[in-house]
């Protein structure tokens, strides 16, 4: 967002933020906010660190120097992961399902973190807070196959009991990491605009990468773009030109002349 | 990585192996006495008359139901025998595995522990174990369930534990963003999808214990074996027969039910 | 985005439990239904002894057996301690380690010869064209073949053979080598009916003749594979030959049954000692050789 400060402090707050593999940076020093109920596209090339920016946001790794403050908590600070799944929730590419369980059963693991153990084990034989699952999975459409095995699903319907999952989990923000890279176009632009009317009708805060730049721009308020783990623009969608985006995924030069390919 | 020097390329390659493999094999050829007192005397009558047997099997009524309640023995004792090995197998098999654990010294030290403890347990065949049992605590039918139950303990425990550790990330880690613990991700997550492999492999340990269980009945329980032991002291051979296709049987019907079940059960 | 509350609704009733039943379930619960009968036909079957096992002569008569086993029982120095037995024992474990490699290279050997025909998709002719009537009964009597010899354990197949052949080393071999040629004969087949058919395909299409095609698009996938089963199956092989031993009158297990008989408890500590340390070794040289194999 542009320079008025607002009156509310921002719901997600990432200061200084620094996180290195093996000796590599996958992310330079950020720092970034973003307020409550703010639609957020991260894009950038493959490698260019938006996955482990999403991680890092998300609580699922931690920085190796500065702080990620989510809701007023320090997220390191959070050691459990019933306490973790209230803040954040998570939605990735594929394979978030267990193909073995039925997709009622799928959904409902998004109670995991507030059931206590026993009442886990019999929720797998006699699933509780079936209300609850069956209307989220009415939400995303597919109510009547609450007992179909998730494996038989296809990509599309199992990105649908993702979502759902997320519904009776119950965040208070959603990381998207890549979540309709596998789907064709049609199927994306469907469950993109899922998850976004998803998000604000409840007043969550979505953060996703992208790799569609049409998508993005239909979907989201604001747009971060990442190339080798360096912040390279953060605007209003409405600011984005061309010419940025194809400057951010454009190759370097090959050895051999000009780059082969634009993303 | 510049070019290997010949010597450990030629270690490492297949034509080693391939010297390997037949200077072991021919060695063990040497080791026969390969000497004139091969065939026992009267032996070409005898295997002559073992095939032919095969051909007229004993069907009197009497028999096959002889036949048939050694069979039913030989069965329960291969099921008895076959639980109990789950009932160790399994949680050895999820300690061993070490997927409940945090990583950590005492994470190794446990995996390592239950390896070498499930390694002892299989490397004496049940026909040892029962031996060793029978001498112990006398001819009882516990002596051949637990000598059963032993090594297919240390075999169920180790299939277990590989199986366990081979399923995939992913769904764990949506599960964990889901807010699981790590008893429930492996509840909802790694149980189920390990599940399949785990009762395939069950099933087919099963078609195994009742061959077992056939032999282990020379340690003096009833069931196919014994049976086949006297038919074989009275050399009636065609008794013999009937009783071989009766296991015969058994075990193809075992493995029916095995494939049956691994090809419902694969998502 | 229309949501269908239609279908829903009924579904709802429809199943009361998570899982539906299955071929997987129902097979789960008839299991513990035979292992439910099995155990109680066990423990109150006439003679099953239990009660007599779980008194203080039990627990006497174990503590025994553990010391003869220790050597306290013997009139001598017990065995583990004489040289003599540990060189005697030596020369036995090496006739049982020339007995499983036998019995393992002769079934790899009437596997290899037979394998291909086995598999469904060479038979049936998806693989290298017309199949024919001869070969689909070549696999079905190859099928059968595995079947029927992997379902006889290896003891009882030595003692059939053992009529006909002199006790020794050979006829335990061949005992095990018949066994293991039904399991083997089942994995290989199924090797080649997995496997990725596209190379083969791609020779054929560009020429090949049934043997080039053979030896170029399927051996160089299906061989490595073969050879790990067939070294994993040394592991069991190991296992078995001492007991195969005790029919066939070979190595290690020849030894024991005598032992066994003269009451020699100490002996019988010596000769598991020499077990164990075969099984540990074959381990140990299957797992080197499988490495190669990669």
């Amino acid at each position: 967002m542009t320079s008025t400060k607002s009156q509310t402090p921002a719901h997600l707050t990432l200061e200084a933020v620094q996180k290195s593999y093996n000796g590599q940076s996958a992310l330079a020093p950020l720092s970034l906010s973003v307020n409550a109920g703010e639609t957020v596209a991260i894009v950038g090339p493959s490698g260019s660190g938006k996955t482990t920016l999403l991680n890092l946001m998300a609580g699922v790794i931690e920085p190796d120097m500065g702080t990620v403050i989510l809701g007023g908590n320090n997220l390191s600070d959070i050691q459990a992961n019933g306490e973790l799944s209230r803040l954040v929730g998570v939605i990735h590419q594929q394979f978030d399902l267990v193909p073995h369980l039925s997709v009622l059963h799928n959904v409902l693991a998004g109670r995991l973190g507030d059931w206590s153990l026993a009442q886990s084990l019999l929720s797998l034989v006699w699933p509780r807070d079936r209300q609850v699952a069956m209307q989220a999975l009415d939400r995303v459409g597919i109510g009547e196959k609450a007992h179909e095995r998730a494996a038989r699903l296809s990509g599309g319907e199992q990105q649908r009991v993702a979502i759902a999952r997320l519904l009776v989990q119950d965040p208070q923000m959603i990381i998207a990491d890549e979540p309709v890279s596998s789907l064709d176009p049609a199927r994306a632009a469907n469950i993109l605009n899922m998850l976004k009317d998803i998000a604000t009708e409840r007043g969550k805060t979505l953060v996703a990468s992208i790799h569609t730049l049409d998508l993005t721009s239909k979907h989201f308020e604001r747009v971060i773009g990442l190339r080798n783990g360096v912040v390279q623009f953060d605007l209003p969608v409405g600011e984005l030109s061309q010419k940025r985006l194809v400057s951010l995924y454009e190759l370097k030069e090959t050895s051999l002349g000009a780059p082969a390919s634009h993303q | 990585m510049g070019p290997r020097p010949a010597i450990s390329s030629f270690l490492e390659s297949r034509r080693l192996l391939t010297y390997l493999l037949i200077a072991i094999a021919a060695w063990s050829t040497l080791s026969v006495d390969w000497g004139g007192n091969l065939v026992h005397p009267g032996g070409a009558e005898s295997a002559r008359q073992i095939f032919t047997a095969a051909l007229t099997p004993e069907l009197s009524s009497d028999f096959l139901a002889l036949a048939l309640s050694a069979s039913w023995t030989t069965v329960t004792f291969a099921v008895a025998g076959l639980t109990l090995a789950i009932a160790v197998g399994l949680p050895l098999g999820v300690l061993g595995s070490g997927v409940l654990l945090r990583p950590g010294s005492r994470r190794f030290f446990t995996i390592a522990g239950v390896r070498v403890v499930l390694g002892f347990l299989r490397s004496i065949h049940e026909l040892v174990w029962a031996w060793l049992f029978v001498v112990a605590i006398g001819l009882s039918p516990i002596a051949g369930i637990f000598a059963l139950a032993i090594p297919y303990a240390g075999i169920l425990g180790r299939i277990y534990s590989e199986i366990l550790v081979d399923v995939p990330e992913e769904p764990l880690n949506a599960l964990r963003t889901s807010g699981a613990s790590e008893f429930k991700v492996f509840l909802y997550g790694r149980l189920p999808m390990a599940m399949p492999d785990m009762l395939s492999y069950t099933f087919y340990r099963l078609e195994c214990g009742i061959r077992s269980a056939a032999i282990l009945s020379f340690v003096g329980i009833t069931g196919l074996g014994y049976q086949i032991q006297l038919s074989l002291n009275d050399l009636l051979y065609n008794e013999v027969w009937t009783l071989l296709f009766f296991l015969v049987g058994l075990v193809a019907v075992v493995d029916l039910w095995s494939s049956l079940v691994r090809k419902s059960v694969t998502p | 985005m229309s949501t269908k509350n239609i279908g829903s609704t009924s579904y709802r009733r429809k199943w009361p439990l998570a899982f539906r039943p299955s071929i997987g379930l129902t097979s789960l619960a008839g299991f513990l239904l035979l292992a439910i009968v099995s155990w109680a036909h066990i423990l109150l079957g006439e003679d099953s002894g239990i009660t007599s096992l779980f008194t203080a002569q039990t627990w006497q008569r174990i503590t025994e057996f553990v010391g003869e086993l220790a050597g306290s029982g013997s009139t001598n120095k017990p065995a583990f301690l004489s040289w003599e037995s540990w060189k005697h024992g030596a020369g036995l474990a090496v006739d049982t380690l020339a007995m499983s490699v036998l019995a393992t290279a002769m079934a790899g050997l009437a596997v290899l010869v037979t394998f291909l025909p086995a598999a469904s998709n060479v038979a049936y002719g998806d693989l290298a064209g017309a199949g024919g009537k001869t070969g689909r009964v070549a696999f079905h009597l190859l099928r059968a073949a595995f079947v029927f010899t992997r379902s006889i354990p290896e003891l009882l197949w030595a003692m059939l053979i053992v009529f006909m052949l002199s006790p020794g080393i050979l006829p335990g071999a061949i005992a095990l080598a018949i066994h293991n040629y039904g399991i083997l004969g089942k994995l290989s087949a199924e090797v080649v009916e997995n496997m990725d058919t596209r190379p083969a395909q791609a020779l054929r299409s560009a020429g090949a003749g049934k043997f080039q095609m053979l030896a170029y698009g399927i051996l160089p996938q299906v061989l490595p594979q073969l050879l790990t089963y067939l070294l994993y199956r040394w592991e069991v092989i190991i296992r078995t030959t001492v007991v195969v031993g005790f029919v066939a009158a070979g190595g290690l297990g020849h030894e024991f049954r005598l032992r066994m008989s003269w009451f020699q408890y100490d002996e019988i500590t010596l000769l598991l000692t020499f077990y164990l340390l075969l099984v540990l070794l074959v381990d140990l040289a299957s797992a080197g050789l499988r490495r190669l194999a990669r």
